[in-house]
């Protein structure tokens, strides 16, 4: 009985989101022999109504199957019979799409009871309108892929095979997950423009093939330990951050190739910030101490040896600039909501400004284990307002801000609702306004944008330090927690203080401990 | 699950033995001396189950 082989090249390419086809048939062929090797668990106990049917191994080998057999096994478990199924794959609507020879031929499972175990709520049975919908955006998806993105396509075409629609999320544009028990499937809310259909089918397939990738070999050791994911607000298992950086650099890659046709602003913005941000992922990965296995060093160093290729590809500057900001913006904000400063640190640190001593060494803060929720950042959106506008400009207003918006994508927030949902908040919201933007014409009208974030936009540092500065020091004893960190964040956006950078919780904890509050920049230069 | 450090040691080599051929009879009447490698199988896939189930509970997950 042969046991499955990656060659070392294989497992590279796989690990650089690049396999090849023969991995992919052994990735395919390891998810059939999961799905036997369940149900013949099933088997053993009982025999269930469906096998009777003599199931083809077209049905053995179809997501939905792993999705049972995964139910099933877990029934059993805990004492129950497991559910059967007159029918294995049942009779939902399956959508062709072919361009230049290539075929994604996908069923829109609206039937299957265990729809639902792919993590998200799923619609009911789709209407005539609703299937033409479906097949009209991937249909156009479809081009743009094999057209513009034909490596990706193929993989796509390889793994893909069904997708579950499930019911839109209020905060979001558009939502999607995928489950280890279902190869080839994935769940996602109905897309709304073709763009962001196609990232996030890319997305999505990259974690299908990591968690196949996982069967076969453990690339992460287990641990409790949780830490930050440059596309979650929540602290996350290493396992997590791996499984961000495989699908994100998918979504780099896409909008690498983007950015290299067409130049646009808003896609060398999201190719600028995944890029960096796949590449700090895997880098923490790599440097954390035995968080990986061998295998998982050698499928991580693939990865990163991937993105590391396109760091230094040229993209426009003041871009570069905004997508730096954004990450750092993020990572900012986690830091404030999931790291907690002691009480004794606290102390020991008030205890030292208050006696002219240098700050004391701390240990590390604990990590706070967050609940998954969408967080709305303003100023991330207004960053894409601003990138969609200034190509407008460019481009002498020939389009309309609804083609605009459209090209774009809605960008990261609605590629990938699982990793990024707090972008997905961002263009979700009331939507940035203009509010002390004096007259820049490539900012939205109204007002409520914080001048401070105006100017960062703008380049415009010593401004928008004032500004923030001037912010928290005014701010009201009724001033919300998430107001004081946003504006935290977006100091430490244009401030050269390194505290406000790399340990902003440690300044909250002491600006909110000293009364009278002191000057809030003497205290980031002591903390510096 | 590691890189394999007998015969060839540009392969990495599963625990998974790959079954994809076989039927679920075949698979009932498969003779004691491959059980083993069966065995090891279900029980990484087990494994698996369970991992997955855990990380699927949160909101949205694609793990």
């Amino acid at each position: 009985m042969r046991h499955f082989r990656l060659a070392d090249r294989d497992l590279g390419t796989l690990g650089a989101g690049r396999p090849s086809p023969g991995t992919l048939g052994e990735l395919r062929k390891a998810q059939l022999s999961r799905h036997l090797l369940l149900l013949s668990e099933i088997l053993r106990a009982e025999t269930p109504q469906w096998y009777a049917t003599s199931p083809s191994r077209t049905i053995l080998a179809d997501p939905a199957t792993g999705l049972y057999a995964a139910t099933a096994i877990a029934t059993m478990r805990s004492g129950g019979r497991p559910p059967d199924r007159p029918v294995l794959v049942g009779t939902a609507p399956v959508v062709t799409v072919t361009c230049d020879d290539l075929t994604l031929r996908v069923r829109l499972e609206d039937a299957d009871p265990l729809r639902d175990r792919l993590g998200l709520p799923p619609t009911g049975r789709l209407s005539p309108a609703e299937v033409a919908h479906w097949e009209r955006l991937l249909s156009e998806s479809w081009q743009l892929l094999v057209r513009r993105h034909r490596p990706a396509a193929e993989i796509l075409s390889e793994v893909l095979r069904v997708i579950v629609p499930v019911q839109p999320d209020p905060a979001a544009h558009g939502i999607s997950a995928t489950s280890a028990h279902a190869y080839g499937a994935m769940a996602m809310s109905a897309p709304t423009d073709p763009v962001s259909l196609a990232v996030g089918l890319l997305h999505e397939t990259a974690h299908s093939l990591l968690n196949a990738t996982t069967l076969l070999f453990d690339l992460v050791r287990p641990s409790r330990t949780l830490g930050y994911s440059p596309w979650r607000d929540d602290p996350r298992p290493a396992s997590g951050v791996l499984h961000g950086a495989y699908a994100y650099l998918a979504v780099a890659r896409f909008w690498r190739t983007e950015a290299a046709l067409d130049g646009s602003r808003p896609a060398q913005f999201e190719f600028a910030r995944w890029r960096a941000a796949v590449a700090a992922a895997a880098d923490s990965l790599l440097a954390g101490d035995g968080v990986l296995t061998a295998a998982g060093r050698r499928f991580v160093g693939a990865l990163r040896d991937e993105v590391g290729q396109w760091l230094e590809e040229p993209v426009d500057g003041d871009v570069v600039r905004l997508a730096e900001g954004a990450n750092l913006d993020h990572r900012v904000r986690w830091r404030l909501r999931s790291l907690r400063v002691s009480e004794a640190s606290t102390r020991a640190l008030v205890d030292a400004w208050q006696h002219g001593r240098p700050p004391p060494d701390l240990p590390e803060p604990e990590v706070v284990a967050g609940v998954r929720r969408l967080e709305v950042s303003g100023r991330l959106g207004l960053v894409h307002e601003w990138l969609r506008a200034s190509d407008l400009g460019e481009e002498g207003g020939e389009e309309t801000g609804e083609e605009a918006g459209d090209q774009a994508g809605d960008q990261a927030g609605d590629q990938a609702g699982d990793e990024a949902g707090e972008e997905a908040g961002d263009e979700a919201g009331a939507g940035p306004r203009r509010d002390g933007a004096q007259g820049d014409q490539r900012l939205p009208a109204g007002g409520g944008v914080r001048p401070g974030d105006v100017a960062w936009l703008g380049g415009e540092y010593g401004t928008g330090q004032d500004a923030y500065v001037s912010a928290l020091e005014n701010a009201g004893v009724r001033a919300s927690p998430s107001e004081i960190d946003a504006a935290l964040a977006g100091l430490a956006l244009v401030s050269g203080r390194a505290a406000l950078r790399e340990r902003p919780e440690v300044v909250r904890a002491v600006w909110a401990a000293l009364w009278p509050r002191p000057a809030l920049d003497a205290l980031l230069e002591w903390l510096s | 699950m590691d890189r394999t450090t007998g015969v060839d040691p540009s392969q990495w080599e599963s625990g998974i033995v790959d079954i994809s051929e076989m039927s679920l009879e075949e698979l009932g009447t498969l003779p004691a001396g491959d059980e083993s490698a069966l065995a090891n199988s279900l029980r990484r896939v087990a494994e698996e189950l369970i991992d997955a189930t855990e990380q699927i509970a949160g909101f949205n997950s694609a793990l």
